[in-house]
């Protein structure tokens, strides 16, 4: 069987994309079946992974499968209802988006969350003594989760790294009280970037399209041996190494068992199965 | 393959010439399939349905054996090593790969200048000694090159003889439209051209359109950029307003046979082009359209001059419809594409035996 996925990096003409990295890349990397889509190639199977490529879904007969990982209805622009109907199945990276398509759609909607290639993250934090530094990556415009931590940072005298597309200030009440330390997003030197700091912080909003966000972040995180702070109560147990370095052990345990990218690739050819079975 | 034998061709829109695929789509005892691509959006406006017009057939993949010969897109653009990778350079690039059991042309729309992205290194004093010829003196020896690389053992048509001597090799083919199609409507004193907002500002020479524009506002002049000025929702709207227009600007520098213009000739309007890209073939300065010079001034009162005496500039204007109908007679065109298939499927042939 041959799977294409044609990830929404390539369908925008874009490269470097969080959502196409963990639900393209990755997949391929580990699934013998699955390449990224080519355009005139013939595939059984192609994964739109939130490529909105009606054209091509109208008139290919193989197995359809929709991959969403934000709220794209939310955007007048998106043809959500019509790409669903062109297709045989949803998947997603959350439940709450799941929960959700399965009120637009009778069609199958599945959640295959964001996984790791645990292959990938060889870097490993060596944890010592009281944390000192945090760190935040992601993209600019999710600065507004930082901004309510900047003062339980300065409580906790913890320093801030940010590693984004752009450059995070803080307001001037807190110029001298933290230091902030700015630096560009890389695919190959994130990880070892995260690691100048002694944990992650991944605040989270329940607004709009943050209660659809998958934890790929902590996940990644995880993977390289950093504990990742949601909330203030985690904030203050991080800064002790012994808590550190149990929160690890855990984690990695927990990655193992349940967030290993294979898990999402059986997911998905048992769906496939589902369907040609129909 | 005959010209009354009916062949299935297999054509992909690798860039945005929608209006350029729609001639083709007439050439006769063809079928086209298109083949279902993410880098560029199909629309209806510029031809209206040409699906449902053509009984046109997308396919999701390339089947290998169905069709006698492909059809793709470049222009220089493609080569850049963003668009060769995610852009529309892409298209070509995939579609090259994965098609590999018939004949291909190559439309290559553009010529070998993009001096914001290419070194344009072939100058007077070096063209021969870097193995260049004299009608390549300006240009990019590196797009050359890469083109040459990239289109292979492929067989390549420009858009106009002088592009074909610019990339060194090529088949000009000239287009040619259906006269019927267009409107010669009663004119309005309106100055106005057809250029798109994006990309190759030099290829354009935009700056020079800018200047004509700016000129022409210092006299009260408004001139009229269709897609930036005014956009239209239908074919019919776009030719009513062409057909309707006195004077047609073609300010570009290197655009091949630039098919806004040649739109314009057929609705009567009277341009005044540049002489590149062929242009001085067929407008003979001051009897079917005017030649203008680089210099905005000179343009300006020469448009000046045409809205002051109407009745000149409506005859000029159809002196070249006379030359439009002479030159770019749609069925010629078909005859010329027709022939050219006919001889890629048999020199591929002979060549694969």
């Amino acid at each position: 069987m041959k799977i294409g996925i044609c990830t929404f990096e390539m369908f925008h003409g874009r490269k470097d994309l969080g959502s196409s990295r963990i639900r393209g890349h990755w997949l391929v990397k580990n699934w013998k079946e699955a390449k990224l889509f080519k355009q005139g190639e013939k595939y059984d199977v192609v994964i739109y992974q939130k490529a909105y490529f009606i054209e091509h879904a109208k008139v290919f007969k193989g197995i359809k499968i929709l991959d969403i990982c934000d709220p794209d209805w939310l955007h007048w622009a998106y043809r959500t209802k019509e790409m669903i109907e062109l297709c045989d199945a949803i998947t997603t990276s959350t439940e709450a988006l799941a929960i959700t398509l399965r009120q637009f759609t009778d069609k199958p909607v599945l959640c295959i969350p964001d996984r790791v290639d645990l292959e990938l993250f060889k870097e490993r934090k060596i944890h010592e003594g009281d944390a000192k530094r945090v760190s935040w990556y992601g993209y600019s415009d999710n600065y507004d989760m930082i901004k309510p931590v900047i003062n339980q940072l300065k409580k906790n005298n913890l320093d801030l790294l940010v590693i984004s597309n752009g450059q995070f200030n803080v307001s001037r009440l807190y110029q001298d009280k933290i230091e902030v330390k700015n630096l560009k997003w890389k695919e190959k030197s994130v990880n070892e970037n995260i690691l100048k700091s002694d944990f992650v912080i991944n605040p989270r909003g329940n607004n709009g399209k943050w209660k659809f966000k998958s934890n790929n972040k902590t996940l990644t995180s995880w993977a390289i041996d950093m504990p990742v702070a949601h909330n203030v109560e985690e904030l203050k147990r991080f800064i002790n190494c012994d808590e550190r370095i149990k929160e690890v052990n855990k984690r990695r345990k927990e990655l193992i068992e349940k967030w290993d990218i294979k898990y999402s690739i059986k997911q998905y050819q048992q769906l496939i199965e589902e369907i040609n079975n129909k | 393959m005959r010209a009354d034998e009916k062949s299935e061709f297999s054509i992909t829109p690798g860039i945005d010439h929608l209006a350029h695929q729609y001639e083709l789509y007439k050439i006769p005892n063809t079928e086209w399939t298109w083949v279902a691509q993410h880098r560029r959006q199909t629309s209806n406006v510029p031809r209206g349905d040409m699906v449902k017009k053509f009984g046109l057939k997308t396919v999701p993949h390339y089947e290998k054996g169905k069709y006698d010969l492909a059809l793709l897109h470049v222009d220089q653009q493609c080569f850049e090593e963003n668009l060769w990778e995610r852009g529309k350079g892409s298209l070509y690039k995939e579609l090259n790969e994965v098609i590999t059991d018939i004949p291909k042309i190559v439309i290559n729309h553009g010529t070998p200048y993009y001096p914001e992205q290419f070194q344009c290194n072939i100058k007077e004093e070096n063209y021969k000694a870097l193995g260049y010829t004299k009608e390549q003196i300006g240009m990019s020896g590196d797009l050359i090159n890469t083109c040459k690389k990239v289109i292979g053992n492929n067989y390549m048509v420009t858009n106009s003889y002088r592009a074909a001597e610019q990339w060194g090799h090529g088949k000009p083919i000239i287009h040619g439209q259906d006269k019927e199609e267009w409107f010669d409507l009663p004119k309005e004193p309106r100055v106005i051209t057809t250029l798109s907002p994006a990309g190759l500002d030099k290829y354009y020479d935009r700056s020079f359109l800018t200047a004509i524009r700016e000129e022409l506002e210092e006299r009260d002049i408004h001139f009229c950029q269709i897609t930036v000025d005014v956009r239209f929702s239908s074919f019919e709207e776009y030719r009513e307003f062409i057909g309707r227009s006195l004077i047609y600007i073609h300010p570009m520098k290197e655009a091949p046979m630039s098919r806004g213009r040649t739109e314009a000739m057929f609705s009567g309007c009277c341009v005044l082009t540049t002489p590149w890209q062929d242009a001085d073939r067929f407008i003979e300065n001051g009897k079917n359209g005017f030649i203008i010079p680089r210099n905005p001034r000179v343009v300006a009162d020469m448009v000046e001059g045409l809205l002051y005496d109407y009745k000149k500039a409506v005859a000029i204007g159809q002196e070249g419809k006379k030359t439009a109908l002479k030159e770019f007679d749609g069925d010629r065109y078909r005859k010329d594409w027709r022939n050219f298939m006919e001889h890629v499927i048999e020199d591929y042939a002979n060549k694969h035996r």
